[in-house]
């Protein structure tokens, strides 16, 4: 029986996909699709935008905003992505259109337990790799490093805004961003390696 | 007052916590510390991650197709486009000078590039506002102040390679490809460079840009990386007062190296340009 080509990783991906290349494109939205629509949703709420924040992403890599320096592919779509929802979320709060006393969203917040794979074998195996290592890395912060985290991530808060939001002194706020990121960062994998 | 200990903002600059004082200091320094570019990608890769710890919501069924609708209407950038839009890389060849080229066309060259770039970059980026600015009409005003002050920044590029005070270097090993041009305008010490024929760096590795003075250790001036067609065209900030007699491109581990660890690929020293 033949065995199956390996799969070509995201930097070839994306490499095709800078040259047209439709199928490129359908692959690597079905790696990260549903990382970046879970991102939007949660920071932007609504569906049509989440769907447009996604677009966009996938558009700006059609363009060739991608290259090696900036990073995986992965991280490069999700920069994007967070840019663009953060653009959403910042024109909402200029036109006063945010919730009850023009306060953002309290974001969900991020879900430590690992579940739902998702589709295809390949794939599936890549996602739950990454939620294995954000799920137990995260566990290893504390609340209020989460917290903090949190609020920068999904709202787009400043650290003197999630200071002043949580009441709490600006110093504690940038020590909790500062140690939980450095702690993160320090019990990451080689996130860039594989499909990634 | 003490210099800012940069490491520790990286994690507030990935997630854009910083106010705007803070970004902006960070980022100038981010130019010049290779060191403390690579941390910013760690920590832009842990971000990343973060998306796998939200509730899992599936895309839209149609999604897919619309991305893929959209993209076969939207036109891709040119080469010349994502060569300075995404730093070093673009996918078609760009056409060598014939050997022992005159500076003139090099450097006419070169700013003809920055004008079609900055114009084709600007362009872009004012339709992507246009849109946003539809459905987001109050963003319409800071969006504009953004454009104006990229323009300004682009002509103020082009008038730097445009100035009495330039230099030019050709690097190359033996004559032979893979070369590049830099261009130092040594008032404002603003490099231009352009590199060809210089395959892209393998995975984990990356091309890094030295100045070296007389007698002394290679100065880094950051790294980049070739696209598939073995073309870079970026724009760089020399150390301020930094004043040197040789440029070299080595290759290194990605994120770069303090010194060089392999022989230099290319080397070259200045000519006045006339």
């Amino acid at each position: 029986m033949a065995s199956r080509p390996p799969e070509p990783d995201d930097a070839t991906l994306a490499s095709r996909v800078r040259s047209g290349d439709e199928d490129a494109l359908a692959r690597l939205y079905d790696r990260h699709s549903e990382a970046l629509h879970s991102l939007a949703i949660s920071m932007v709420k609504e569906p049509a935008d989440a769907e447009e924040v996604v677009t966009d992403a996938f558009l700006k890599l059609w363009q060739g905003g991608w290259s090696a320096e900036r990073g995986s592919v992965g991280a490069y779509l999700h920069v994007v992505a967070r840019s663009r929802a953060l653009d959403l979320i910042r024109a909402r709060k200029r036109r006063g259109r945010a919730e009850e006393g023009g306060a953002r969203q309290e974001p969900s917040g991020f879900a430590l337990p690992v579940s739902n794979p998702g589709p295809g074998p390949e794939e599936a195996a890549h996602r739950t790799d990454r939620r294995d290592w954000i799920g137990a890395a995260l566990g290893q912060l504390s609340e209020a490093q989460r917290t903090a985290i949190s609020l920068a991530y999904l709202s787009g808060m400043t650290q003197r805004e999630i200071a002043e939001h949580l009441s709490e002194p600006l110093g504690t706020v940038k020590t909790r961003i500062r140690d939980g990121m450095h702690r993160l960062r320090d019990l990451a994998p080689t996130l860039s390696g594989g499909a990634g | 007052m003490s210099e800012p200990r940069w490491n520790e903002m990286v994690g507030a600059y990935v997630l854009g916590g910083l106010e705007a004082d803070e970004r902006r200091a960070f980022e100038e320094r981010l130019h010049q510390d290779v060191e403390l570019q690579a941390e910013v990608a760690r920590h832009h890769e842990v971000v990343a991650g973060l998306a796998h710890a939200l509730p899992t919501v599936q895309p839209p069924a149609g999604l897919k197709q619309r991305v893929l609708d959209a993209a076969r209407s939207t036109p891709q950038k040119t080469p010349a486009l994502q060569a300075m839009d995404g730093g070093a890389d673009a996918s078609k060849p760009t056409r060598r000078p014939a050997s022992a080229p005159s500076l003139l066309p090099w450097f006419a060259a070169a700013a003809a590039l920055v004008v079609a770039v900055g114009l084709g970059v600007l362009m872009q980026q004012a339709e992507d506002r246009r849109q946003v600015a539809e459905r987001e009409l109050a963003t319409t005003e800071a969006a504009v102040a953004e454009l104006e002050t990229e323009l300004a920044e682009r002509d103020s590029l082009l008038a730097t390679f445009l100035g009495p005070d330039v230099r030019t270097a050709s690097l190359s090993a033996t004559g032979q490809p893979p070369s590049a041009r830099l261009f130092w305008n040594t008032s404002t010490a603003t490099l231009l460079v352009a590199a060809f024929d210089l395959p892209p760096a393998e995975k984990g590795r990356t091309y890094q840009l030295w100045g070296i003075p007389e007698g002394e250790n290679p100065v880094s001036l950051g790294t980049f990386q070739t696209g598939p067609d073995g073309t870079a065209v970026f724009r760089r900030q020399a150390p301020e007062g930094l004043d040197f007699q040789l440029g070299a491109v080595s290759e290194e581990p990605a994120g770069g190296s303090p010194q060089p660890t392999t022989t230099p690929i290319l080397v070259g020293s200045w000519t006045q340009a006339q």
